[in-house]
């Protein structure tokens, strides 16, 4: 992608920043990420996406906004996975598959859950807080970053109302085949905790 | 000649020598570590919520758990969210859980060094929790909404009133109260009040969702008769001092509020209230004077709409706790005492206002107020976009009113008549209605 923007007419680049993938100019591929869901599926998230990408909810199951944030998240998956989306949650912490899939299941997950012990995805997605969520295109350019929406305006403040549903809106603009308006938006939650390995 | 100035010289060179190695001790602090500085601040003032089976989310009861969540305990302390003390009145009450500058600066440096473990031989014990029980002793009653609430796992917080029969054919004094909620993943806080007007029926007779109880989000919805106190995280049993006693009218219904945050699924509650009654004669009631301002006229786009209100203690008095209360757009709250001499001191000061953190603060030692004291109320409110539990967008203008969408400006504060004796059969309280 370097050597694209140094030799290629500025036409050229455009044709190559529009294409997926190519919005980044520099990033990297990401190397295949293989993962369990909590149903002990394996499952390289970033190589079977839908159509136009797919979504990561980074969660701690005993953060109380990763919680509160499913049931809208839940909606999401409803709506944008017949859109050409996947849609994962994303465990982050070192918890068991078996008491990933009673979470899973206490809170209705709409989509499957991965285990990250290791933090693979948390890594690649540069994820530091929980519920934080990351689209990935098909090519895997990281395309959103970021809060679901602003419903938490602070640890412990809480609107009354959405205002922004950035997630949603980000979601919009790579379906419409738009850049994403506000690809790095700043989440509240909990800190994601060092894996155990890495102690 | 020579010599008074050597010795000059040479007191010099040793001072500067000392201030030298003051200097340089000062300028490299030792590293917190856990063991000895950590574990303290959060077994005094965190591990009494965070413990399994309690209200908080994870366990804070050994340097693992403490580590995992280090970032997060740094984060929430730094902007004072975590302890959940939202008075800035440090000594003045019980059961405080006020961090100073010094302790919130200790837990970040000590993220900040990555966590270092320190000597845990020095470490203090982990605390240990019996399991549930109930902390101020067996009650004499227990008291529990007619059936369990269902609470759903998405929207706007719900503030419900369950409305519990007491049935006790004459008046009775309480000495000590303590409310346990059912749920701890989606109760706040509670507030008890009394009613024996029987308004507190109609209201849920008048609600048909085919839950108990009635919603009702800044009061109970009617002049409460009193109050039984209420929980919310941390809080510890209230118990009156000595002689004193909480009237449970008879008849009476306590009127039990509950405010529920929903945490993404489907929850039940089913909170409960315990008594112990006094034992012995009770010579004082305790009362309950709202300081409050009526009027209130909140522009819209108005960021600091300031409220007062005054009110002259006409016996003297002693003060037990306080209770501030105002809604989503309030700010800042600043209750002070002028005594008859122009001396003044804070009853209660809340510099930042959080509507779902509210509760009882409980005076250390009861205040003596004598008569021609004046107490002062000053409340600040926030009426833009900026303010983000505002409930308008836009801002509108703002009224007294009991719902989520009006305001409140007031100070419930509890107290003793020192005049009062009614073991003597000589009471005196302006208003009061004790047999």
């Amino acid at each position: 992608m370097i050597q694209c923007k140094r030799h290629l007419s500025g036409a050229a680049l455009l044709i190559c920043t529009a294409l997926p993938g190519g919005a980044h100019a520099g990033t990297a591929v990401p190397a295949p990420v293989t993962l369990k869901t909590t149903t002990g599926k394996t499952v390289q998230p970033l190589q079977h996406t839908g159509k136009y990408g797919v979504v990561f909810l980074f969660i701690q199951h005993g953060c109380p906004i990763s919680n509160a944030t499913s049931p809208y998240y839940n909606k999401l998956c409803r709506e944008f996975t017949p859109k050409g989306f996947k849609f994962y949650y994303v465990f982050v912490e070192h918890v068991s598959a078996k008491q990933a899939e009673q979470h899973a299941k206490a809170y209705q997950y709409a989509c499957p859950a991965l285990l990250d012990p290791q933090q693979k995805l948390v890594h690649l997605a540069k994820a530091t807080i929980t519920p934080e969520a990351a689209i990935f295109s098909p090519q895997g350019t990281r395309l959103y970053m970021g809060r679901v929406n602003n419903l938490f305006a602070a640890l412990g403040i809480q609107r009354p109302h959405i205002t922004s549903s950035d997630l949603r809106n980000a979601l919009h603009d790579i379906a419409s085949r738009l850049p994403v308006a506000h690809p790095v938006t700043t989440a509240v939650g909990c800190y994601i905790p060092l894996p155990l390995t890495g102690r | 000649m020579k010599q008074p100035f050597a010795t000059l010289a040479a007191v010099l060179a040793a001072s500067l020598l000392i201030s030298c190695l003051c200097v340089k001790s000062s300028a490299a602090p030792r590293t917190p570590t856990f063991a000895s500085d950590i574990a303290p601040i959060i077994y005094q003032n965190c591990a009494s919520c965070h413990h399994a089976g309690q209200v908080a989310p994870f366990s804070l009861t050994s340097y693992q758990d403490v580590e995992q969540h280090a970032q997060t305990i740094a984060a929430a302390t730094q902007i004072r969210y975590m302890p959940p003390w939202h008075v800035d009145n440090p000594g003045l009450f019980q059961n405080s859980r006020h961090l100073t500058a010094a302790q919130i600066t200790l837990l970040k440096e000590w993220v900040k060094a990555g966590c270092p473990r320190g000597n845990m031989k020095l470490a203090p014990a982990a605390p240990h929790y019996n399991k549930a029980g109930w902390i101020m002793g067996t009650p004499d009653a227990v008291y529990v909404p007619s059936r369990s609430y269902q609470l759903a796992a998405a929207g706007s917080d719900v503030y419900r009133c369950f409305v519990i029969h007491t049935n006790y054919p004459t008046d009775r004094w309480v000495k000590s109260v303590e409310i346990r909620p059912g749920n701890y993943h989606v109760v706040h806080h509670i507030i008890c009040y009394l009613d024996t007007s029987g308004a507190a029926r109609k209201l849920e007779a008048a609600t048909h969702d085919g839950q108990p109880g009635y919603i009702s989000f800044g009061g109970p919805g009617f002049p409460a008769k009193g109050m039984l106190g209420g929980w919310a995280p941390g809080t510890q049993p209230m118990t009156m001092p000595h002689n004193v006693g909480i009237l449970l009218p008879k008849g009476a219904d306590i009127v039990m509020q509950v405010h529920y945050h929903k945490d993404g699924k489907q929850e039940t509650d089913l909170s409960h209230v315990g008594l112990i009654f006094c034992k012995k004669p009770v010579d004082k009631k305790m009362l309950i004077m709202p300081l409050l301002q009526f009027n209130l006229n909140i522009p819209p786009n108005d960021p600091n709409y300031i409220a007062t209100a005054q009110l002259k203690v006409p016996a003297n008095v002693h003060l037990l706790s306080v209770f501030p209360h105002m809604h989503l757009l309030g700010h800042t709250m600043n209750v002070t005492c002028t005594l008859p001499s122009g001396k003044s001191f804070p009853l209660v000061t809340v510099p930042d206002w959080n509507f779902n953190w509210q509760g009882f603060y409980t005076y250390k030692k009861p205040l003596a107020v004598p008569a021609g004291s004046v107490l002062h109320l000053t409340a600040s409110y926030n009426n833009t976009e900026s303010n983000p539990f505002n409930p308008h967008n836009p801002p509108v203008m703002v009224h007294w009113g009991d719902q989520t969408t009006d305001e409140m400006c007031l100070c419930f504060i509890t107290f003793t008549v020192d005049q009062q004796h009614l073991l003597q059969n000589t009471a005196y309280a302006p208003g009061q209605n004790t047999k």
